[in-house]
């Protein structure tokens, strides 16, 4: 009992001692010992060694603790408050889905392929790549996507208020705070909004450029547009703002550190995605419907 | 099925987060991560087994579309930027009492190991997997689970001051390791 003879043993480092052992368990072994995961033979086995061996016994003890520890330490991390951001965006894919789940849903269950998209993200996607096709560019938007930019997404939503197509007076401080985070404050994008149509981009003040997306309707029927602002020194940002009786109201902007000729990286888009989920957006319009519905707006 | 499923995904975001901010290691992109596999999770609901682990399905949709982003990124040449802190939301209690300590100490410790060490000791250790649903979930061999489980258990225990392994009759009572005065 104990009696091994184990005087030659490093101090602190890897268990050595395991040769001078007469009854030899890996470490791997003792772990699974201690954590429940050996067969009843080579469970009793181990029991019956560590019963006689104070050193074996001490090595399975310290994969006991060590779980016990790390589940502790890792469980205290649980109270942690979900984001309400995080929350609510979960809440409206669930809504979304069980919307769209005779549809979408049922059809690619039919297919046995991938997972349908809650609301038609694949129409929104296609608009997306349509646009940047129309705008010269070559390949698909996420694959033209530059280095070092996914780590920095500023993700900034729910602006909400205060983005009027002129400068109101109900133009809020809060608001106001959020268009500058994202560099989406003036009349001239406001303009635009109004004015352009998707997969046509116009030159703003500053060097910048206004590319608009899509047009779509939101679960409450108001008119929303994608759009993105880019080259504001090396930043880009994908948005959506949507009409509020005759302002735009931004409702989210993913902000990037483009690099240069920087794009918004395919983490944004998801995070786009999944917006355009959490809001029930319809099917991007026409042409003719966008056309028309901005027309009904004018000033 | 339905209501249940949803429900059960909603009480689950803590543990998502967690799982994801140890796969990740930045808070934005562990949020990004849960709210990406939320959609996959709703889209495969109708392939998720009842009577099955509910978590380790939603563990391995998380890795899976995490290994996805990371693929992506690296044939484009990103670079992911790990947060200065490796700290797990929640886990920074300005508490100073000794337990405190001892849980600040400890994640530390998982902070500082390797990825695929870590993210076992999680899955089992924490979330308790069994070896094989870990190996299920990481696409890796069980005998794989097992010496990377024990390496990050050897690590920690050496970080939290668990003593090594050893005689029973060392000077462990002085309690000064690394001192050489004891030769």
């Amino acid at each position: 009992m104990g009696d091994t003879p184990t005087g030659d043993t490093p101090k602190g480092g890897k268990p050595m001692d395991r040769m001078a052992t007469p009854d030899d368990f890996s470490d791997e072994i003792l772990m699974a010992y201690a954590d429940g995961e050996l067969d009843e033979a080579r469970h009793a086995a181990v029991e019956a060694a560590i019963a006689r061996d104070d050193v074996l016994a001490d090595r399975v003890a310290m994969f006991a603790e060590t779980a016990d520890r790390a589940k502790q330490a890792m469980d205290a991390t649980l109270s942690a408050p979900v984001p309400a951001q995080l929350q609510r965006a979960v809440e409206g894919l669930i809504a979304a889905q069980a919307s769209g789940q005779d549809t979408e849903q049922a059809s690619a269950d039919a297919k046995g392929g991938a997972p349908a998209d809650p609301v038609s993200l694949a129409d929104h996607r296609a608009r997306r790549e349509a646009g940047r096709r129309d705008l010269g560019r070559s390949g698909g938007w996420r694959r033209v996507v530059p280095g070092a930019m996914a780590a920095s997404i500023a993700l900034v939503i729910g602006l909400g208020v205060g983005y009027g197509l002129r400068p109101g007076p109900d133009s809020t401080g809060a608001g106001g705070a959020g268009m500058a985070v994202s560099g989406l404050t003036g009349p001239a994008i406001a303009a635009a909004l109004a004015e352009i149509p998707s997969g046509a981009e116009q030159a703003l003040a500053g060097g910048r450029t206004f590319r608009a997306i899509a047009s779509f309707r939101d679960e409450a029927g108001a008119v929303c547009r994608e759009f993105e602002v880019a080259g504001e020194a090396g930043r880009a940002s994908v948005n959506v703002a949507c009409r509020d009786a005759d302002r735009w109201a931004v409702r989210i902007s993913i902000a990037t550190a483009a690099g240069g000729a920087g794009y918004a990286p395919a983490s944004s888009l998801e995070a786009l995605d999944a917006y355009l989920v959490s809001v029930g957006a319809g099917a991007p319009l026409s042409a003719q419907e966008e056309k028309a519905v901005l027309e009904t707006a004018g000033p | 099925m339905g209501d249940g499923f949803d429900r059960q995904l909603i009480d689950f975001l803590p543990r998502m987060r967690r799982f994801a901010f140890a796969l990740t290691r930045n808070v934005t992109a562990a949020d990004d991560l849960v709210q990406v596999a939320c959609e996959k999770a709703l889209a495969g609901k109708a392939r998720f087994t009842a009577g099955t682990r509910f978590d380790a399905w939603i563990f391995r949709i998380m890795r899976n579309a995490w290994i996805d982003q990371a693929r992506r990124r690296k044939t484009r040449g990103e670079t992911v930027v790990l947060d200065e802190e490796f700290e797990f939301p929640g886990g920074d209690s300005r508490a100073e009492t000794e337990t405190a300590l001892v849980l600040k100490a400890t994640l530390a410790a998982i902070a500082e190991l390797p990825d695929d060490q870590r993210d076992l000791l999680i899955l089992v250790s924490v979330e308790g997997l069994s070896y094989r649903e870990a190996a299920d979930v990481l696409d890796v061999p069980i005998g794989t689970v097992m010496s990377r489980l024990a390496r990050a258990r050897r690590k920690l225990g050496a970080a939290v001051g668990i003593d090594p392994p050893g005689p029973r009759s060392s000077m462990r009572a002085d309690g000064v390791q690394g001192s050489d005065s004891d030769g």
